[in-house]
């Protein structure tokens, strides 16, 4: 999935881009609004983090633009001020969400992941991803979301490519490269490192004991494997 | 302006304008009725000098009639002769000492001619009653001549006696000529009072009748007293009296003063008046300027502040989700720069809440959102600060389904009451908090929460104004600690604002609990967090 990070505050544009990246998203990265028009047409992005203020084209004229040829892009704004926020549902631009300064990365992640999930939702008719199985743990990849006795846990757009790539291999071992190139892009240099904090993460939220992994398990000098015992 | 400015400046301009106008009136008042004294006393002065010269006439009356009376004789055809004749009386009388008359002759009544009978009808009451002997014996014993009044007929009469060895001899007065004699030597009323016109002078009898009058008036029927005598004996019963419509003068005489002394001291007095007004009503406007750009300045500032301060607790968020608890030093260094980024950020969403609710800016967003995540989001930013102070969190959170409200003031909230908890009640060592949903007959909803702590508590002297902005609590409590003082009117304004409050509810054991309560609307199909 990718996202066009427009904004004209270079470190927040960068901090942002390393958040979403971070979540298993590419990023394209606009520093005003000439140049976000110009990356939406050459890029064609899944959805839009617009701040307002930027210099030449500001966000309410980015978004104006881009509505004219997509209803539906799913659109965020960042602003400082919430009266630029009011502005923009007062404005009726069609604004999906919006994220206040100054903001946390807690915040970002809900704010991009119920994007995401509606974005998800939209395109479901075309290509709907399945609920699927994982031991005791039913993942919804649709809703960036898991379940266990009726208790919901909230994932990130790789946590769900990792599981998904998992369940489809279930029974084998997918190893670093494979989990690489399909969670976080071949463009993304591989370390270890990185994979092994994330998994340790995940196992942390979706396993019942994280030490005695049941859904991610180890296949030491190999890679991670899941067994569907049930089926 | 605000409504009580002008109120106030009102109040300054018309209080001193009502009070220089109210001492005005009263000058005035005071002013007429001085007036009115004097004229009254100059009318006064006036009728007695009418009164001396109607005095004067009736003693060259008098004289006349004592000429008339000589030679003394008792001679009855002289006499009869004498009462035809004269101008003066209308007949004469002769008594002896004992009172006897001895002229006209009641002895012999077909002596009497007509006119002596009706003379003797007119006077019967005099002799029969001994009246005149009496008056004469009032009088002095020296005294040679007097006057005797008495009523017949049409009004007073008049007889002049004089003493002739033992007889008495009287003349009955011609009451017409009397009366002409005497109008005739009354001065005119501008001789009277010449710098009073408008106005009448009346004789008047005893039963009120106007005898005579002179002067002119315009308005007879406003006529009104304004000075009355008595005239002096033997004409006492009559009186003189000065009427006119108005106090003759006296508008001319006070306004000329009012308009000579007063006016300008007045006219100086509302200018200078008027001129504080506008001074402070500038000095006011002036100030309130400058208030404005101070607080639009603070404004523009604290979102200035945003936009590093973003930087500096994304970045330090992002080290410590990279972290991952592995250093448990840098952990604790990242976890201080992200509370204190999260503090920083609530203090500059207080200031501009607050100059939003100045400029009645303040407005809700509401989103579909389960009340429990946003308190448990703004426990987990005050952690670390609560844990380094050792306060334990009580929780027991009932609202698990979504409901619509803004979450942000919520937040805004109940952070700035957790912020008290950690800042004034850390030595309580317990912050505890419960929450739970009220559904309405109405179908609306009313969720609460109780942010209760075993601190020091408020003094109860302290507790109805510590919802004022700006206000602390002046004690040891607050001492060394810092605060803007606006946090709790804050909330308040943002719950009553979203259709709740927040007040302190009484607590028997030590320690606060503030109730929060604001008006949701449950949401029955879960939807995403997006602007409602």
């Amino acid at each position: 999935m990718k996202v066009l990070i427009a904004e004209d505050d270079r470190n927040i544009r960068l901090g942002l881009e390393e958040i979403l990246r971070e979540e298993g998203y590419q990023t394209v990265l606009a520093e005003d609004g000439r140049e976000a028009l110009d990356l939406y047409r050459r890029e064609a992005p899944d959805f839009l983090c617009l701040d307002i203020m930027m210099p030449g084209v500001n966000g309410y004229d980015v978004c104006r633009e881009i509505r004219r040829h997509d209803p539906d892009l799913p659109i965020v704004f960042i602003s400082a001020k919430s009266e630029e926020i009011d502005r923009v549902l007062g404005l009726e631009l069609g604004a999906d969400d919006f994220i206040l300064k100054p903001f946390g990365v807690r915040e970002v992640l809900a704010r991009i992941r119920a994007v995401t999930r509606r974005s998800i939702a939209r395109q479901r008719h075309t290509e709907a991803p399945r609920p699927f199985q994982m031991d005791d743990l039913e993942v919804l990849p649709g809703e960036l979301r898991a379940k266990r006795e009726g208790q919901t846990i909230d994932l990130s757009l790789r946590d769900v490519k990792i599981l998904e790539l998992l369940h489809r291999k279930r029974g084998q071992v997918v190893d670093r490269g494979l989990l690489f190139d399909e969670c976080w892009g071949l463009d993304h240099i591989p370390n270890s490192r990185t994979l092994d904090q994330h998994v340790s993460q995940l196992r942390k939220r979706i396993e019942r004991d994280p030490k005695e992994p049941r859904i991610i398990r180890t296949v030491h000098g190999a890679g991670y494997r899941f067994e569907q015992e049930t089926e | 302006m605000k409504p009580r400015l002008t109120l106030l400046l009102l109040l300054i301009v018309v209080t001193p304008l009502a009070i220089v106008g109210w001492l005005g009136a009263k000058i005035v008042g005071d002013e007429q009725d001085v007036l009115q004294h004097r004229v009254s006393g100059l009318m006064t002065g006036q009728l007695r000098a009418v009164d001396a010269a109607i005095s004067t006439a009736l003693d060259a009356y008098q004289q006349r009639v004592l000429e008339e009376m000589r030679p003394f004789t008792v001679e009855r055809d002289a006499l009869r002769k004498r009462s035809r004749e004269s101008a003066l009386s209308m007949q004469f009388y002769v008594l002896e000492g004992a009172g006897k008359l001895l002229y006209p002759p009641v002895d012999s009544p077909g002596a009497l001619t007509p006119s002596e009978r009706e003379a003797l009808a007119r006077t019967a009451q005099i002799w029969d009653g001994g009246e005149l002997l009496a008056s004469v014996g009032e009088s002095e014993a020296t005294a040679e001549t007097g006057w005797k009044a008495w009523y017949w007929g049409n009004g007073l009469q008049m007889m002049f006696w004089t003493r002739e060895g033992q007889r008495i001899h009287v003349a009955e007065i011609n009451r017409t000529r009397l009366l002409a004699d005497l109008i005739a030597a009354l001065p005119e009323t501008d001789e009277v009072a010449p710098q009073l016109s408008g106005g009448r002078i009346q004789l008047m009898d005893a039963t009120g009748t106007v005898l005579y009058q002179w002067g002119s008036v315009k308005n007879e029927e406003a006529l009104k007293t304004a000075a009355r005598i008595a005239l002096r004996a033997p004409l006492s019963a009559w009186s003189l009296e000065y009427a006119t419509a108005e106090a003759p003068g006296i508008g001319s005489v006070v306004a000329g003063g009012f308009l000579l002394t007063l006016l300008p001291a007045l006219l100086l007095l509302v200018g200078l008046v008027l001129g504080m007004a506008a001074y402070f009503y500038r000095e006011q406007s002036r100030e309130m300027r400058e208030a404005a750009q101070r607080v639009s300045f603070v404004n523009q500032v604290s979102h200035e502040l945003k936009t590093p301060l973003t930087n500096i607790r994304m970045y330090a968020e992002i080290l410590e989700r990279e972290a991952g608890g592995e250093d448990e030093r840098m952990s604790r260094h990242l976890n201080v720069i992200v509370s204190e980024s999260q503090r920083l950020s609530r203090m500059i969403a207080n200031v501009l809440t607050f100059s939003r609710g100045q400029r009645n800016a303040l407005n809700l967003r509401y989103q579909s959102v389960v009340p429990d995540d946003v308190l448990r989001t703004v426990l987990e930013q005050f952690r670390p600060a609560l844990s380094a102070r050792g306060i334990d969190v009580e929780l027991d959170l009932r609202i698990g389904e979504e409901c619509s409200l803004d979450p942000d003031a919520l937040g805004q909230i109940v952070g700035n009451l957790v912020s008290n908890v950690e800042k004034y009640a850390a030595e309580g060592k317990l912050l505890r908090m419960e929450s739970g949903l009220d559904s309405l007959p109405s179908g609306l909803g009313r969720i609460f929460v109780v942010v209760e702590d075993r601190g020091p508590g408020v003094p109860a002297r302290e507790q109805a104004r510590i919802f004022e902005p700006f206000y602390r609590v002046n004690s040891l409590l607050t001492e060394g600690v810092s605060g803007t003082g606006i946090g709790l009117s804050i909330s308040r304004e943002l719950a009553r604002l979203h259709g709740g409050d927040v007040v302190l509810e009484a607590k028997e054991s030590g320690g606060s609990r503030f109730l929060v309560t604001l008006a949701c609307r449950p949401v029955a199909a879960p939807t995403e967090g997006r602007p409602a």
